[in-house]
């Protein structure tokens, strides 16, 4: 659990970090009201739309007492010009009830998109496994996941 | 207009030429953290697009919006993907 002040610098400390990525598009934190999300998305330069690739970092946090509760994130990495998408995830569905379920969705470039476990990861680590991924060169490589199974 | 390639990443090589200074100055530089780099490998390590423009004075803008609580839980549905399919239980439970 984050206080507000915590929270907010937090968010402002991401907006430092990711802004040295690429064009920043910002969800302004209000907390004034719950849920409130931290919602960053980078675009880098290159390709026909002006940009070859996308990050999005997203948080969904609901108000606890007297702080703030992360209860989802989707952190992702999209490829405009068909190479793919890997995407880290984390929340409920409808068939997990409230319980949230770590997974990641792989849509390579050719072929179906999958969805195969995942782990707990902060935005940071995500961050620095999508740059990762993006400066491999792609294409989204999905070889080596495990599938979803709960079993 | 720019005499350089934009792109998402530049290799330390390519960060002194834009610049105009020694390619020891953005290593060290890198190494002494006065340079953000992202680090690919113990070896191989880049300097981002925003990064770049910054050190050349031209920071990139940072555009802003203000989500209501209604619109983040679109957002939420948008990006979860509803059609994951409920795993199979492979072994018998208790």
């Amino acid at each position: 659990m984050l206080s507000a002040a915590a929270l907010q610098a937090r968010h402002a400390a991401l907006i430092g970090v990711l802004s040295g990525d690429g064009e920043l598009d910002v969800n302004n934190l209000d907390l004034s009201v719950s849920p409130a999300a931290v919602d960053l998305r980078v675009k880098v330069p290159g390709g026909l739309a002006g940009h070859q690739v996308s990050f999005r970092y997203f948080e969904k946090y609901v108000r606890s007492g007297a702080g703030w509760v992360l209860v989802e994130y989707v952190f992702l990495l999209s490829w405009q010009n068909g190479l793919g998408q890997f995407e880290y995830h984390w929340h409920p569905f409808r068939w997990s009830g409230d319980q949230a379920i770590f997974h990641v969705h792989c849509q390579p470039s050719r072929g179906a998109r999958g969805y195969y476990r995942s782990h707990p990861l902060t935005l940071e680590e995500a961050r620095a496994d999508l740059l990762r991924r993006y400066a491999s060169g792609g294409p989204v490589d999905c070889t080596g996941l495990y599938a979803l199974d709960l079993a | 207009m720019d005499q350089f390639e934009h792109k998402a990443f530049y290799s330390p090589a390519e960060v002194a030429l834009i610049l105009d200074v020694s390619h020891s100055y953005v290593t060290d530089s890198i190494r002494a953290g006065r340079i953000a780099a992202i680090h690919l490998s113990p070896r191989v390590r880049r300097v981002a697009y925003g990064t770049l423009m910054a050190l050349l004075e031209r920071p990139l803008p940072v555009r802003r919006r203000r989500m209501t609580p209604a619109e983040i839980e679109a957002v939420s549905q948008t990006l979860r993907d509803e059609e994951v399919p409920a795993p199979v239980r492979r072994y018998a439970t208790r």
